[in-house]
């Protein structure tokens, strides 16, 4: 696969990523991708990138603005089907069964794996429709009454049980921006999802708000496999049991968190975390 | 090289910031090293004017620990920094602390060198020799170390480290020595003890010496080799790098 | 602390710079607002003066005028024998008697003639009505109410000085008008009959109900054909459709189909489905398929551009959930679209409402009596009925064309009112 990389986006200065560093993998792995490369019709996103996500970890991918980070996040749920011209190849495995397998149905898979996006971005309906539609659209209740236990205990989950619980057939798009946020993780653990995918998801909230998200990020990976894209170092470190740092669409460096912030092995991880990147 | 650690952020603002700390660094650094010269030269010339000096003096050196920690603390607070920025901090933080001891150890002599004014080290010249000897040897260190910190070097840092039981060697040759002494001459009992003291504050700085090579390795290579026995240091050094 | 008058706080050079051109910005920005306003006020004038001009103009058609006759239900002018069927009677000679009653000093042919000519055709209709309402009344002489002829309305409605003949109305005529106004034998009524009767040739008889009908079932067959076929290609070129040469050319067509003369629709719906289908003319069914194709690319092409605007991350919400392509589309899209479709859909329906040529072509121009009662009855729609009553020389259809475009708008704007309603429930959703 190393063939495909031109020299010119091998280096970044004079620093050559000559394969990643660190340790991408692990014994206790809940997904693990193998030689990952994506294209954008001509473009390739990812080149060949290998790691695993710890079961009940948080694993942050972090890495400056186009390096492929959220490309790769969105092909673990196959959200990039969803883009024409966009092609994976490489292998994705979780609990042994390949996601891009001919007979795996990309609607069952995301039901498995959810997803958390950058913006919040509740459905203009009721809160409790919010939550309740992906039990609805999978059948996971047989009654009224299951569904109202489902959509109260996401909520209560997701820590906004008690804000909401006298305003559930409010719009939840009248919540504020912190609310709208952990509304999207109650819609989405609501499915009962084995992994979770956050696409940066306390970029566009307050500080206040992105504390509370973190520490729900904390609380969650005890029943679930989170990865999360995230723009904040900070955030990385903070919520964070492993960190990969991507660059020029190649994972650079991968390894504990606590590593990586004190003593990176790579100088383009360094230069990343340090501020020195340009 | 102590540049190469400081230079390159996109905020050109940190990098001011760290180059502040690094001129606060090494003036301490210098003034430490000149208190240490100045206070083993009083002793043993038994100069009281210098010793004076030297204990006015370690008041700036206090004065600059305050600075700089205020700094560090500062760039803590708003750059939040990450990985080589990180340990160049704490080593800093940590280092001065290791210098203002240096200087406390400076203070003891020249407070040593104005009680001994009478009967100075060198009319007894065997005592002399030994006592110049370990403390050559400080200074020597000392000098080598803040070059050594200057230039990150952890090459010379670590040859430093290995000096450490020359001090030993060269204190307890001193120590046994004035055992000798002691028990020659107990009328030279008092002097001794003094000389002891001194002799004492000396080693001490070789272990601040000690420490601060130490987080110059931690700084350049990421590794904490405190409390290692030097050939495991040695051993853990040589599998990582 | 005293605030600082702020013509006299010290300045920068760079605020006096700023300030020498401030005096011109601000004036600009005046002159750019007044022309806005100017347009605005414009505007609503010249509908102001549209909407004036033509209720001025309606207004004679909401009312009737209508003359007492005193009918001789005589069984000798009826002809009647007993056991003879009402209906059959010789009603036209009952009436012209009873009018030579009334002036018995009209002796000439010629002004007999005339006489008789100021009472609506229909009149002898409505004397046969009553008395089959009333059969007691046989052999009585009885007061009756009958319209007047349309051109005697038309004189009453605009005469200033009775007596004095006016437009094809002449001295005699006027005279006589004035004697039975004298006598109280004319009254002024409002014309419900505009509303409830078809087409006629008689002014005094038209009425818009026919038209009417024929606008509504028009309109039924061209919301439910356009509106789920419209919606259906949207989301499939949108939301299914992949990106290709063959969409992009679709796409092209389907701008160009917008553009294109309505007239030509009109020529397509005669040749295809008039001519090779064998469907029935004039009928509201083939109209409502013409006027069809005329406003499916404007409903494409609004609800492509509204279902466009849905922000991807609705969509990423349901898709990360598991939902289908399906499901995402009418549980999300469409709901958060519909606001945006509705305006399209009301916007060609509008253009449909409004549209003569194509209907022209296939018939609907005909002269109908009858109201339709079915999508397959011939019939015609209001722009071709106001075009036709806009096209008769009768001067009692003036208003009656007015009256109609009234009509007309109002029916828009019922229109409109229902597609604001539905876009006001799906908006609050």
């Amino acid at each position: 696969m190393n063939t495909v990389m031109t020299s010119e986006n091998l280096t970044s200065g004079d620093i050559v990523i000559n394969g990643s560093v660190g340790t991408p993998f692990c014994d206790d792995a809940k997904m693990s991708m193998r030689n990952v490369n994506v294209f954008y019709a001509e473009n390739q996103a990812i080149h060949d990138v290998s790691l695993d996500l710890a079961k009940n970890q948080v694993t942050a991918l972090i890495g400056p603005s186009g390096c492929g980070k959220s490309t790769f996040l969105r092909c673990i749920n196959r959200m990039n089907d969803l883009i024409p011209q966009c092609k994976v190849t490489g292998s994705f495995v979780m609990d042994g069964a390949e996601l891009y397998a001919k007979n795996m149905d990309p609607v069952l898979l995301r039901a498995r794996v959810g997803m958390v996006f950058q913006k919040p971005n509740p459905f203009p309906k009721s809160i409790y429709e919010n939550v309740a539609y992906g039990p609805k659209i999978h059948g996971l209740a047989t009654s009224k009454s299951e569904l109202d236990e489902i959509v109260e205990t996401s909520l209560q989950k997701a820590g906004l049980f008690n804000e909401v619980k006298d305003r559930l057939d409010k719009p939840g798009t009248g919540l504020s921006g912190g609310q709208q946020q952990r509304l999207c993780i109650a819609r989405t653990i609501a499915v009962s999802p084995e992994v979770i995918l956050m696409d940066e998801p306390a970029s566009a909230l307050d500080p206040i708000a992105t504390a509370v998200i973190e520490e729900l990020i904390s609380e969650l990976k005890e029943k679930y496999t989170i990865a999360i894209v995230t723009h904040s170092m900070q955030q990385a470190a903070r919520v964070s049991q492993k960190t990969a740092y991507f660059h020029l669409g190649k994972l650079v460096e991968m390894g504990d968190t606590k590593q990586i912030f004190t003593n990176p092995s790579h100088q383009l991880t360094e230069n990343y975390i340090s501020g020195r990147f340009g | 090289m102590f540049e190469n650690n400081i230079k390159g952020h996109i905020s050109k603002q940190f990098d001011m910031e760290l180059e502040t700390v690094r001129e606060h660094l090494f003036k301490m650094g210098g003034l430490v090293e000149k208190q240490v010269q100045d206070a083993f030269t009083a002793l043993v010339d038994g100069n009281d004017k210098l010793a004076k000096k030297v204990i006015k003096r370690d008041s700036k050196v206090n004065a600059l620990e305050l600075k700089i920690d205020e700094l560090c603390t500062q760039i803590l607070a708003q750059r939040q920094p990450a990985a080589s920025d990180l340990r160049l901090i704490i080593t800093i933080i940590k280092i001065i602390t290791d210098l203002e001891r240096i200087g406390d150890e400076a203070e003891k002599l020249a407070v040593a060198a104005q009680n001994v004014k009478e009967k100075h080290i060198s009319a007894d010249r065997e005592e002399y020799q030994y006592f110049s000897a370990l403390g050559e040897l400080i200074l020597e260190m000392l000098k080598k170390t803040l070059d050594a910190l200057a230039r990150m070097d952890t090459d010379d840092a670590l040859e430093i480290i290995k000096q450490e039981n020359e001090v030993h060697e060269r204190f307890d040759e001193l120590l046994s020595y004035l055992i000798d002494c002691m028990k020659k001459k107990p009328k030279t009992i008092k002097s001794v003890l003094s000389i002891t003291w001194s002799a004492r504050a000396l080693e001490r700085m070789g272990d601040h010496i000690q420490n601060i090579n130490e987080f110059i390795i931690y700084q350049a290579k990421g590794r904490d080799i405190r409390h290692l026995d030097l050939d495991k240091l040695i051993a853990t050094l040589d599998e990582d790098f | 602390m005293t605030k600082q008058d702020p013509q006299t706080m010290p300045r920068s050079a760079v605020t006096e710079k700023i300030e020498l051109g401030l005096a011109k910005r601000h004036r600009r920005e005046n002159i750019f607002r007044a022309f806005g306003l100017t347009a605005v006020i414009f505007g609503f004038i010249l509908v102001f003066f549209l909407l004036f001009d033509i209720t001025s103009k309606a207004l004679p058609a909401f009312h009737q005028h209508w003359v007492k006759v005193d009918v001789n239900y005589s069984e000798k002018s009826l002809r009647y024998a007993a056991g003879d069927n009402l209906a059959d009677l010789s009603y036209r000679n009952t009436l012209r008697k009873s009018i030579y009653e009334t002036f018995p000093e009209v002796k000439a042919r010629r002004d007999k003639r005339q006489l008789n000519g100021l009472f609506s055709s229909n009149a002898e209709f409505a004397i046969k009505e009553h008395l089959i309402a009333n059969p007691d009344h046989l052999g009585t002489t009885q007061p009756v109410w009958v319209r007047v002829d349309d051109d005697v309305d038309v004189y009453l409605k605009e005469v200033e000085k009775l007596g004095e003949p006016l437009v094809r109305i002449d001295q005699k005529e006027a005279q006589w008008i004035k004697t039975l106004v004298d006598n109280g034998a004319i009254e002024k009524r409002f014309n419900i009959e505009f509303f409830t009767s078809s087409d006629s040739r008689e002014p005094e008889l038209a009425g818009v109900r026919g038209a009417l009908t024929g606008t509504f079932l028009t309109m039924i067959v061209t919301l439910v054909l356009s509106f789920p076929l419209g919606v259906a290609a949207a989301v499939y070129l949108e939301e299914f459709a992949p990106k290709n040469r063959w969409t992009d050319m679709i796409e092209v067509n389907i701008n160009n189909l917008a553009a294109v003369p309505s007239i030509i629709f009109g020529l397509l719906g005669l040749a295809v489905i008039i001519n090779l289908f064998g469907m029935p003319r004039s009928a509201p069914l083939v109209g409502g398929i013409v006027l069809t194709l005329m406003t499916l690319p404007t409903i494409i092409i609004a609800s492509r551009a509204s279902i466009k605007a849905v922000p991807p991350s609705i969509r990423e919400a349901a898709m990360g959930l598991g939902a289908s392509r399906v499901q995402t589309t009418f549980s999300h899209v469409l709901p958060m679209a519909m606001p945006g479709i509705l305006t399209g859909t009301i916007i060609g329906m509008a253009q449909a409402l409004g549209e003569t040529a194509p209907l022209l072509m296939i018939g609907m121009v005909a002269f109908i009596v009858d109201v339709p009662s079915s999508f397959t009855d011939a019939s015609t729609v209001m722009p071709v009925q106001i075009f036709l009553w806009a096209d008769s020389p009768e001067r009692g259809f003036l208003a009656k064309t007015s009256a109609a475009i009234l009509v007309l708008l109002g029916f828009l704007f019922l229109m409109n009112a229902s597609a604001a309603y539905l876009r006001r429930r799906f908006e609050s959703k």
